[in-house]
């Protein structure tokens, strides 16, 4: 059986590799408390690439904005269409920000129209439980970016199951450290990472 | 002995004048209906019954001429012609519904299949019969040839639409459940995702042909329940296994391969027409003797079935289908899922068939097993009838010794 494989979408706009350190630090996470098999290195992979199907779970992060070719476009559409899942992070953390306003509209016109997502969706409960929907990041409680606590994520279903995970809690400040740093956290805060790892491989 | 001797004659009088018609017999030829019935009332009962025939009476006569032959009478029949015709209704236990209808006969013939509302197919036999694949029919399903007809006696059944996947959590185990459940089955799943630790749905255990029918064990997260897969193969369950899983030792017992070594793709990309050989496996081979290769590529078997007791399994070398469904071509989600769903139907538990009324779904194999092999009957012993004159004579003779010693011992 093939190991899990963390992909991170390279796209042509923005910055789309804002947050270096994300990744490693979702492989620590996972090899940490989960006994997945999961390749210790991360890949980027071209978002209009064919390639983009070989990893069904895809993380994509920016500050600046999104724009899709058509090809990304067509491409997102397929890895939804067929089971996959694409997990957005607005790393501005700013509902007025250019990348939520033009990732939400790329978005809407790949796959269909972003909803909140009930705090009691499968996804809080996983792996870890988080009974009060999504974690807040320190980015949230300092009053950075647009002075608001999200209360939901947002999500595309596809058949039941989410096909886009869309967050503006910025999550990629969050989780951007190097993963030995965890050992200095009280609660390791990349914990709802293992949900998203663990809900796009079991749903 | 006088009277004694009168009261033979008397007997035997009556005997010779009855209805019966000493060393009757009756032929009868073509086709036989439920008329012999009545044309047998009418007729002086005979001492034996031989009929030829070139078509299979109905069951009402063939159950007759059985109750006939159990009451005495000799009944042989000679075969006219009469085609070894079979016919075999299955569900497909598979939610998308379809039915199997096997049939054999002689081979080159070529049977025409109907369902009570008219023609289905006309099927061409081979050495080992024919099956086809049918959506729905009306009723029962009847192949005719010639003049002989065998009605399928089993109703389809419901298929158990449960089955349970077992597997450590990983994109084959996510994307297997995706297949079947969009194909109408209902997953009952658990999936380790760290120790002592699972993701899961449904309730995949205890394992019960009642409710399951089939498991799907994908690696080594069926170890700890080897034995209770095996019990369910067993019961009649069916099972899949993946190419760890069939490494369990418990779960040796089942595999129908015993082999392991890698087999790289043989192309790169999975938008070719025969997709699976951009996947890797390991081949299975040697195989037990009583497996059966289903796939295999360059010499080497890819998948294989065998039966164990009641139930049947099937084991695959390839263990990243997924890459299949999701890199494959525009048709690519459809096929990954068609072939799961066929692999599950080529093993899954499918229940005891129904049995509908008396038709016969192998006419020629009821009328041997009725009347026993062709053969003709010969005639019953006749017993006193042909003994008759010798008796009376003897009789005769007997009242005129009595009469001739009284006169020849004169007055006393």
């Amino acid at each position: 059986m093939s190991e899990f494989v963390f992909a991170t979408a390279q796209y042509e706009s923005g910055d789309w590799d804002s947050a270096p350190l994300v990744p490693p630090n979702i492989i620590d996470s996972v090899a940490r408390y989960t006994s997945l098999a999961v390749a210790p290195q991360g890949v980027v992979v071209p978002l209009g690439s064919t390639d983009l199907l070989r990893y069904p779970l895809v993380y994509l992060t920016g500050h600046l904005p999104l724009r899709l070719t058509d090809a990304e476009r067509r491409m997102v559409r397929t890895l939804v269409d067929r089971g996959g899942m694409l997990f957005v992070d607005d790393h501005n953390h700013d509902v007025d920000g250019a990348f939520h306003r033009t990732a939400t509209e790329e978005i809407a016109r790949a796959v269909g129209p972003l909803v909140e997502l009930p705090n009691g969706h499968p996804l809080y409960s996983a792996f870890f439980g988080f009974p009060d929907g999504p974690p807040t990041t320190s980015h949230e409680l300092n009053g950075w970016g647009d002075n608001l606590v999200h209360r939901h994520l947002l999500a595309v279903e596809r058949a039941g199951r989410i096909g886009v995970l869309y967050s503006n809690k910025d999550y990629s400040s969050e989780w951007n450290y190097h993963p030995e740093t965890k050992r200095f956290y009280s609660v390791d805060n990349t914990r709802f990472a293992v949900n998203i790892v663990v809900y796009a491989l079991t749903r | 002995m006088r009277f004694v001797a009168l009261g033979a004659m008397l007997w035997l009088a009556v005997e010779a004048f009855s209805t019966r018609y000493p060393g009757a017999r009756l032929e009868l030829s073509g086709a036989l209906s439920e008329s012999v019935l009545s044309t047998w009332s009418l007729l002086p009962p005979a001492d034996t019954l031989s009929l030829r025939l070139d078509s299979p009476p109905n069951p009402a006569v063939r159950d007759w001429l059985r109750a006939l032959r159990r009451a005495g009478t000799p009944v042989g029949w000679s075969d006219g012609g009469i085609p070894s015709l079979m016919i075999e209704m299955d569900s497909r236990p598979d939610p998308a519904g379809g039915l199997i209808v096997r049939v054999s006969g002689p081979p080159q013939g070529s049977v025409r299949l109907e369902d009570d509302l008219g023609e289905l197919d006309r099927v061409p036999l081979g050495s080992l019969g024919a099956s086809l694949r049918l959506p729905d029919v009306a009723g029962q399903v009847k192949a005719m040839l010639g003049g002989t007809r065998a009605t399928s006696s089993s109703s389809p059944q419901e298929v158990r639409r449960h089955l349970v996947l077992l597997g450590m959590a990983g994109w084959e185990t996510k994307f297997v459940a995706a297949a079947l459940e969009e194909r109408g089955w209902e997953v009952d799943a658990r999936l380790i995702v760290a120790p002592g630790l699972a993701a899961g749905q449904g309730k995949p255990f205890p394992l019960d042909t009642a409710q399951h029918a089939a498991i799907i064990a994908l690696d080594s997260a069926a170890a700890a329940y080897a034995g209770a897969i095996t019990t369910f193969v067993h019961s009649g369950g069916g099972a899949i296994l993946g190419p760890d899983a069939a490494r369990i030792p418990g779960l040796r017992t089942l595999t129908p391969g015993r082999g392991g070594s890698a087999v790289r793709a043989r192309l790169k990309a999975f938008t070719s027409s025969a997709p699976r050989e951009a996947l890797r496996f390991r081949d299975l081979q040697p195989l037990v003797p009583d497996a059966l290769g289903l796939e295999s590529r360059d010499g080497h078997v890819a998948l294989a079935v065998r039966r164990a007791g009641s139930g049947r399994v099937a084991q695959i070398g390839y263990a990243d289908t997924w890459r299949w469904r999701m890199e494959g071509g525009p048709d690519a989600v459809a096929a990954h899922r068609a072939w799961w769903a066929e692999l599950v139907a080529s093993v899954a538990y499918g229940g005891e068939p129904v049995q509908l009324g008396p038709d016969d779904p192998a006419p020629l194999a009821a009328l041997a097993g009725a009347l026993g092999a062709p053969s003709m009957p010969s005639p019953r012993s006749g017993g006193s009838r042909r003994a008759f004159p010798l008796v009376l004579a003897l009789l005769l003779a007997s009242l005129f010794g009595e009469w001739t010693s009284r006169r020849l011992r004169g007055p006393t």
